[in-house]
């Protein structure tokens, strides 16, 4: 059989017998009940989940995972760094994969999986979603949901890459994954309600990449620092090796490290208390700004 | 609610800024009725449409959708409304059984009804064949179908549709008006906005025409006829190749022209007031734009055509 090209698919067949099914078989006339909230909420969820499944948003930050840490290896090895007389302890090449992938998982992740809300003003398909019987609300919280668990699994394959690789080179599991874990979802569920208002009020791709990096971004670290929270005390437990970072970039620069010197200022409370307060300033940030993307979605005209 | 009129509009206006898209728009389609919404393009037509569909917020004015006003609870008010407003798009590498697997969801069927209702109505639009192909790959007729078959999934009580046989060939769009003729045994309400007056000749039974953001006359088909049809004389001029924008501005330059309705992407239909050689004229504009003439004829039966021409060019009527 031979394949069929986009142009005969594009073609209705009227040579084809026109099936009409009886209104009994077709379930003409009968009457549906719109369902509840929750049922729509775990429909616009799981629908979403599938249109990343369908769309491969996730392949990029995939490759991300797999290549940085494999080429991170390979150049450790490479330059022989264990050799050159800096004090690496066990953790630090996890720990400089945790420094910085993170962030970048979770800025990647999150912006591909909140385009879909911006599409339906930008792309049209707001014509169809938004004329369907439901809460917008609803339709923004089951987006929100599906990218931030599109986050969550991105973030459980980096770190269990991190643990599998730490544990292959020095034998040993660093202490401090799930509170780190714990700290890199809350962050990213304000950086995905952030995206989820810049998506709602840029029908505009380079607008809202501008309104993101010089307006989103600033502003979630100026709260997490202007509130003198720790200041990078919540921030490093994304690192849950900062101490191991400290030494290095130390050695790196004179003798004075960054996060020396932004820490040296902070009192920093135990640990537990750290990471539920970290998690608690992010949930803080996280729901006004949600409730800021509903209300700007449901009054979003076309 | 169930005395209540299908939609009732009531004042609507709706401005942007300083311009007013629509203004104190008044409308009524009862239950089972089915209502046609006529203007040339800008007259207000699909910012009413999409008022109702609660896309827009209106500036003044209430919308009622079965008796539930759409502003202030639109998951309520469009519960049992099928729509189709302009082109919609669908997400990217989604199939027809995607997009109705989906709505079926919302709407509120089961799997089973939703298999059963994708089917009668995919085999009715002539796309069942191509269910599970990527919609990025159908043509624009296609995409319309896809976009017909989830408005009406669910068995709307109500459709609200916006030139709903855009890109559909002509037996494509005979076919589905007959569809949604076929959908008065369950009392369907309809409000369908087009620009094809013998899709509303064939298919409403009231009309509202619209000019500038406002309703210049509204009843039903027949009575608005008898009420202000005019003499004036309509040409229907068909061509060879599609009709271009550039085409219809020399058209409605030449002298003694009131105005021209495109019927479709190879049909138009001119209004003319005086006869001082026009049609030597519109032959000419055919040709001198390439589009290839393939018959030019004076209509005589449209008696909705007229009356449009005339509610639509002249000083309001009322």
């Amino acid at each position: 059989m031979s394949r069929r090209s986009k142009a005969q698919i594009s073609e209705v067949r009227y040579d084809s017998e026109h099936v009409r099914i009886s209104d009994e078989e077709a379930h003409r006339g009968v009457v549906y009940r719109t369902p509840g909230s929750l049922s729509q909420l775990s429909t616009v969820y799981r629908h979403q989940m599938h249109r990343y499944a369908a769309t491969g948003v996730y392949i990029v930050p995939l490759v991300a995972i797999l290549v940085v840490p494999v080429l991170g290896i390979l150049l450790h090895a490479a330059l022989g760094m264990a050799d050159v007389g800096v004090d690496f302890s066990s953790e630090s090449f996890p720990a400089i994969l945790l420094t910085f992938m993170p962030f970048g998982i979770i800025f990647l992740v999150s912006t591909f999986s909140s385009k879909t809300v911006s599409a339906d003003f930008f792309e049209k398909t707001g014509y169809i979603n938004l004329t369907l019987p439901m809460r917008r609300s609803v339709n923004m919280a089951g987006r929100y949901l599906a990218a931030v668990t599109m986050c969550a699994l991105a973030l459980v394959l980096l770190y269990a890459l991190v643990a599998a690789l730490t544990h292959y080179y020095y034998g040993a599991i660093p202490p401090g994954f799930p509170e780190s874990y714990a700290v890199a979802l809350v962050f990213a569920c304000a950086y995905t309600a952030i995206n989820m208002v810049f998506n709602t009020m840029f029908r505009n791709q380079g607008s809202k990449l501008y309104g993101l990096l010089f307006i989103g971004v600033p502003a979630l670290f100026l709260l997490l620092i202007y509130l003198g929270y720790a200041q990078f005390s919540s921030l490093q437990y994304m690192f849950p090796l900062s101490d191991t970072i400290t030494a290095v970039m130390g050695t790196g620069f004179g003798g004075v490290s960054l996060f020396t010197m932004v820490t040296m200022f902070v009192q920093v409370p135990p640990v537990s208390l750290q990471t539920v307060d970290a998690i608690l300033l992010g949930a803080a940030w996280s729901v006004p700004v949600l409730a800021l993307a509903m209300i700007l979605y449901r009054r979003r005209e076309m | 609610m169930e005395t209540a009129p299908a939609i009732e509009v009531v004042g609507l206006t709706k401005s942007y800024g300083g311009s007013i898209a629509v203004s104190d728009i008044d409308l009524e389609v009862d239950r089972g009725g089915f209502m046609g919404l006529l203007g040339p393009n800008g007259a207000g037509k699909s910012t009413t449409l999409k008022a109702v569909t609660g896309l827009l917020r209106p500036t003044a004015g209430q919308i009622l959708v079965n008796g539930i006003d759409v502003a202030r609870d639109p998951r309520s008010a469009l519960s049992g409304v099928g729509c189709l407003i302009e082109t919609p798009e669908f997400y990217k590498r989604s199939t027809p059984m995607d997009v109705l697997g989906y709505t079926g969801r919302i709407k509120g069927l089961g799997k089973s009804d939703i298999q059963i209702r994708s089917r009668a109505l995919l085999e009715e639009l002539r796309i069942y064949e191509w269910r599970d192909k990527r919609i990025e790959s159908f043509s624009k007729g296609m995409r319309q179908r896809v976009a017909l078959a989830q408005a009406l999934l669910g068995n709307p009580s109500l459709l609200v549709l916006d030139e709903p046989t855009t890109g559909l060939d002509p037996r494509g769009a005979v076919e589905f008006r007959n569809m949604l003729k076929d959908l008065r045994r369950f009392e369907v309400s309809l409000l369908l906005s087009t620009h094809n007056l013998s899709e509303v000749s064939a298919v409403c039974d009231s009309v509202a025409i619209l000019r500038k953001g406002s309703v210049v006359a509204q009843g039903g088909v027949r009575d608005l006829i008898k009420r202000f049809a005019s003499d004036k004389r309509t040409v229907s001029v068909k061509t060879a190749n599609p009709i271009t924008d550039a085409f219809l501005e020399d058209v409605s330059r030449i002298r003694g022209v009131q105005g021209t309705v495109k019927r479709s992407d190879f049909e138009i239909a001119v209004e003319i007031r005086e006869n001082g050689g026009q049609q030597t004229e519109l032959a000419d504009t055919v040709m001198r734009h390439g589009l290839g003439l393939m018959s030019m004829s004076e209509d005589g039966d449209s008696d909705l055509e007229k009356l449009y021409m005339s509610l639509s060019l002249d000083g309001d009527p009322r």
